[in-house]
């Protein structure tokens, strides 16, 4: 009998594998694609890392380091080392293409590699030549004695207005540019950058002299290992012997654990916003199942008046439904592979991954069982009107529920009565609580997190439930408004309030979609926001690192003559790591992969300071008084040095007044005692610190100077070019640049995003559709009527746009309110960021809702006009 | 495809009532669909009060509609969200008058459903339905009416109360009466009857010649 009702109706059915097609079709898809990028990222691990072994370090390793890293070649392991510093480039003048012919400069990733890099994987160049090659030195064609090849990004050929065998001059060495470099095997997450990647070979770097003492520095040592030897004992031997260079092992079995962990994260949303989609699109089926219903009623009552009881016809009918949940869910399986496709385009830079589209079993059976299930829990509730269709019916025509309830009473009674029959009847409870579990255990699979699961479908419940309430609440304000004198208004307003039209479903569903889609902007546009008021007025506009001691005189005489009216603030700095505290040393292994685990792993950059920076504030303790230099001496002779720990760090580290830390700075210890805890506004963007010590403890240690300047815009291009001049080592940071990165970076998270919750939208417009053709008969015998009256098709169109226009509108108006209120819960209590009125968004968000809501519903109904009246008056 | 009307010709006079009978599928809907331009005829052509509405398009008609024609259905057709008073202005509304809600009540008042103005279709019997319709059809004054079985969905007394008040609206308002009909006795209270058999006029009398 199933199936001799879905072979009768198939035409009904279209909808319902609509709404189920495009939400299975976002879960499968984002699957298949996260399945995608874990398994490249597994199988690739080795060229990832660009090496079965990693040894990283933030200072250049010591003789009797480097000493360990050659005994490796005895034991027959290959090793190449890498060494990635931030520089500055400079263009030739008589090179630069555009006028006037300034020399330009910009900030650069430097990346100096042996001749056997990379290990593993390949060095994408174009020209494709061996790298080893394109980085050789050559004597010809040099604006200097010697030039060496350089590999360079193209986006420094542009921001320097140069070309292909152009030369660069970086630190002392000038360079001709040799290649343009398309992909790096070991740079994954490279959407962060603080400049064009440039690599060049090793002798070139010791050419520029940009390595000091006590310079920014990420030295790297690749290892390929012999398959005969075993790594964890490899690994556990240099962690040991290494221990006092600061150095961290890692293995390619930890495969990028950070980029992991965000694809993971990043992932698990997505994912949970294809399960909205899918949510969505059962509202959609309920609605169908609804309307199909309605015109079974009939078929129904025969069934009961020839002996079948309802709940066998209610088992024909799940099952009919299952079945077409099946078919649907093949249909969105189908849609999923060619959505995984588009992928990896809409996240662009942020996944630099060449993915591939393989196509698993298993998020494809994933995704066929999730819309079956999901069918099953939406369809129960419509499914439950067969117990109260009367048999009588098939001798009474006279029963038209829609009809008979117009006007019949306010939507707040209905809300009411729908209230009163849930708790009064067994089976619709019991129905209610089987849904509402189905649905959270569903959530929870995708979730793959019983927490997350529960939030995701508490949040989706109250989702539902604002949005029925809201939805209740501004038809109630409709009722309440005297009754329009335009026709087109009247009608509109009497279908969007008559039972039956699906007002309620629909809105509910375009709702939850305008709710993602604004959310995720009104959270971006508030990020972006926050981005550029946080920063102050008296904020720096450049940091310049790595000044050396011998070199601060002359970086002074620069700023004097380039930009003399700049404040600007030389501090000395060295870098160290944390090696123990209170006596108890610290293993990085340990903290490698918890939560803030970074404050024990990370290096930090100390300062000895007899003034508290403005922008901190003692928090506990107190500091150190300013005392006269001779007083200090004595002081250091007789007490211990103080340090002064930022709070937070403070807290995760564990340690309070009277603390004792140890750091390690390029080899040496120092230990200090924690005297306060500070308060800092890292929004300040000033020169601020986690870890300050009392005044004259540096003396001695491998210092160099950092210096934030801020700088009038138009003297910014000229001071930059004047430093590279002078002190080609000294790396200038634009602050301007690097938020401009940051905003890029969340513009791409949040178009990814936003694409994958457009899908949700798509599913509302689907569950639209399907509801509008619920009611394709009713709006085709009102045309028929009002032809016959006199009523032209533009008439009809007004009346029907009104309509449409309100269903958007009530969705856009209650959505938007909604994704202002989640917006707020996500700044507020997981971003601590302060909430804005973005009314640009929040108004596009309506009027885009509006206007799709009118394109829709005519996509959906626009046949209807055509049709000849005489006919459907005379019910043919 | 089929013939349903063929070799068909008449003329109505000016004020006339004329009754068209004829068995189930002998084609008397669809000529009175024909005549309110709610169909087009696959040859041949209609003229309505001196107009040749054959030719036009569906615009022209439904103008030509709003002013010239009032059509009365059997199954009353009434916009189910609109009230009582709502459904009968409609028409006026359409052709722009600016009284039309005044005009609307008189209507009601002269269907004798004044007290009804704010029930929806729904609430209403289906004898107050198709009073809403009469007034409904006469709102514009067309000075041509359409009704097809006025009194098919209605029991005979209530039926009966219809027809005379749609003969009275009828006489009041000076227009050109065509009903379609079953019913003998309503026919035989017209001036003239048309009796159609397999899509073709069978006879055409005029009443007491």
């Amino acid at each position: 009998m199933a199936w001799r009702e879905t072979r009768g109706n198939w035409r009904q059915f279209i909808f319902f594998f609509g709404c189920l097609a495009v939400g299975v079709g976002a879960v499968v898809g984002i699957e298949l694609f996260a399945t995608n990028v874990e398994r490249l990222i597994l199988r690739d691990a080795r060229s990832l890392l660009g090496g079965d072994v990693e040894i990283r370090l933030t200072r250049p390793l010591s003789a009797s380091g480097s000493m360990v890293v050659e005994s490796l070649h005895e034991r027959h392991v290959d090793v190449t080392h890498v060494s990635e510093l931030a520089a500055m480039a400079a263009a030739s003048v008589a090179e630069v293409s555009e006028e006037p012919k300034t020399p330009s400069t910009q900030l650069v990733e430097l990346k100096a590699v042996e001749a056997n890099y990379p290990l593993y994987g390949t060095v994408e160049v174009n020209p494709p030549q061996p790298l080893r090659s394109l980085l050789a030195s050559r004597e010809t064609d040099c604006p200097a004695r010697l030039c060496f090849g350089v590999v360079v990004q193209e986006s420094l050929l542009i921001s320097l207005g140069i070309q292909l065998h152009n030369h660069v001059k970086i630190g002392h060495a000038w360079f001709r540019v040799t290649g343009i470099l398309d992909r790096e095997p070991d740079r994954v997450a490279s959407a962060f950058r603080l400049g064009p990647r440039v690599i060049i070979s090793r002798q070139a770097l010791a050419a520029t002299d940009l390595v000091k003492r006590g310079s920014r520095i990420r030295e790297r040592y690749l290892l390929r290992v012999p398959e005969s030897h075993a790594l964890g004992p490899l690994m556990e031997e240099l962690q040991g012997r290494l221990s006092k260079e600061g150095a961290t092992v890692s293995s390619y079995r930890d495969a990028q654990p950070r980029i992991r962990r965000f694809l993971d994260q990043l992932s698990t949303y997505l994912g949970l916003i294809g399960l909205t989609a899918l949510f969505v699109g059962g509202i959609g089926i309920a609605c169908t199942v609804h309307g199909f219903m309605k015109h079974k009623l009939t078929t129904v009552a025969i069934c009961k008046t020839l002996g079948a009881d309802a709940g066998f016809i209610m088992r024909v009918y799940l099952l009919q439904s299952v079945f077409l949940g099946c078919l649907g869910s093949v249909a969105g399986v189908a849609l999923g592979i060619g959505l995984q496709r588009l992928l990896p385009a809409l996240f662009g830079e942020l996944i630099p991954l060449d993915v591939g589209s393989r196509v698993d079993v298993l998020p494809l059976s994933k995704g066929m069982l999730l819309g079956a299930l999901t069918t099953l829990c939406f369809v129960l509730w419509p499914l439950l009107t067969i117990r109260s269709i009367p048999p009588a019916i098939v001798f009474r025509r006279d029963v038209d529920q829609e009809r008979s309830s117009i006007a019949a009473g306010s939507h707040f009674r209905s809300m009411k009565e729908t209230l009163m029959r849930l708790v009064h009847d067994r089976h619709r409870l019991g129905t209610a609580l089987l849904m509402g579990c189905g649905l959270t255990l569903l959530s929870v699979w995708q979730a793959r997190s019983l927490t997350l699961g529960l939030l995701f479908t508490a949040a989706f419940g109250a989702a539902l439930v604002f949005l029925q309430f809201g939805v209740w609440v501004l038809l109630h304000g409709l009722q309440k408004i005297p009754r329009s004198r335009s026709f087109a208004v009247r009608h509109a307003m009497g279908n969007v309030q008559r039972p039956g039209n699906y007002t309620l479903g629909m809105t509910v569903a375009i709702g939850v979609g305008v709710m993602v889609v604004v959310t995720v902007a009104l959270v971006k546009s508030s990020l972006l926001v926050a981005l550029g008021e946080r920063i102050p007025e008296d904020a720096p506009t450049f940091f310049f690192i790595d000044v050396q001691p011998d070199q601060r005189e002359r970086f002074e005489r620069v700023m004097q003559r380039e930009a003399s009216t700049a404040p600007y603030r030389l501090t000395p700095v060295v870098r160290s790591r944390l090696g123990a505290i209170d006596g108890h040393a610290i293993h990085p292994d340990e903290h490698k992969d918890k939560r803030n685990g970074w404050y024990f792993t990370r290096e930090y950059v100390l300062t000895a300071l007899s003034d508290l920076p403005k922008d901190n504030r003692v928090a506990k303790g107190q500091w150190w008084p300013a005392e006269s230099e001779d007083k200090q001496d004595d002081d250091k002779t007789r007490n211990p040095i103080r340090v002064s720990v930022e709070d937070e760090a403070a807290e995760n580290l564990g340690v309070d007044l009277g603390s004792t830390l140890e750091f390690d700075i390029q080899g040496t210890p120092l230990r200090a005692v924690v005297e306060s805890t500070r308060n800092v506004d890292w929004g300040s963007f000033s020169t601020n610190f986690f870890m300050i010590l009392s005044p004259r403890a540096l003396d001695g240690a491998p210092m160099t100077y950092i210096a934030s300047a801020k700088v009038e815009p138009e003297k910014e291009m000229p001071l930059q070019r004047a430093l590279v001049q002078a002190l080609p080592n000294v790396t200038a940071i634009k602050i301007g640049d690097v938020l401009a990165n940051v905003a890029r970076l969340l513009e791409q998270l949040a178009w990814a995003i936003q694409g994958i919750a457009l899908l949700s939208m798509t599913s509302g417009a689907v569950v639209m559709i399907a509801a509008l053709s619920s009611t394709r008969y009713r709006r085709l015998y009102e045309s028929a009527v009002l032809k016959a009256i006199g009523g032209t098709r533009q008439i009809i169109v007004k009346s029907f746009a009104v309509e449409f226009a309100l269903v958007g509108g009530l969705a856009g108006l209650i959505g938007v309110g909604l994704a202002s209120a989640l917006s707020w819960v996500i700044l507020h209590f997981f971003l601590d960021i302060a909430w804005t009125v973005q009314p640009m968004v929040l108004g596009w968000g309506l009027l885009a809702t509006v206007g799709i809501a009118v394109v829709v519903g005519f996509l959906s109904t626009f046949k209807i006009l055509g049709e000849p009246p005489l006919a459907v008056l005379r019910g043919e | 495809m089929v013939n349903i009307l063929h070799s068909l010709t008449f003329d109505v006079q000016q004020k006339q009532v004329v009754a068209v009978v004829g068995p189930s599928g002998s084609g008397k809907s669809t000529l009175l669909g024909l005549l309110a331009g709610l169909d087009k005829p696959t040859s041949g052509s209609i003229s309505l009060n001196g107009h040749e509405i054959t030719s036009w398009n569906e615009y022209q008609l439904a103008h030509f509609r709003r002013r010239q024609i009032g059509y009365i259905f059997q199954a009353f057709h009434l916009i189910p969200t609109f009230t009582a008073l709502e459904n009968v202005a409609l028409p006026l509304e359409l052709s722009g008058e600016p009284m039309a809600v005044e005009r609307a009540q008189q209507l009601l008042k002269s269907v004798g459903l004044q007290d009804r103005h704010g029930h929806y279709p729904a609430q209403l019997s289906g004898g107050e339905q198709q009073r809403i319709a009469v007034a409904r059809a006469f709102a514009c004054r067309p000075p041509i009416l359409l009704a097809d079985e006025p009194t098919g969905n209605l029991d005979s007394a209530t039926g009966q109360l219809v027809i005379d008040l749609l003969l009275k609206l009828h006489r009041d308002h000076g227009s050109t009466l065509v009903l379609v009909t079953h019913d003998p006795n309503l026919a035989k209270r017209t001036e003239r009857i048309i009796t159609l058999h397999d899509g073709a006029i069978a006879s055409d009398k005029l009443i007491g010649s």
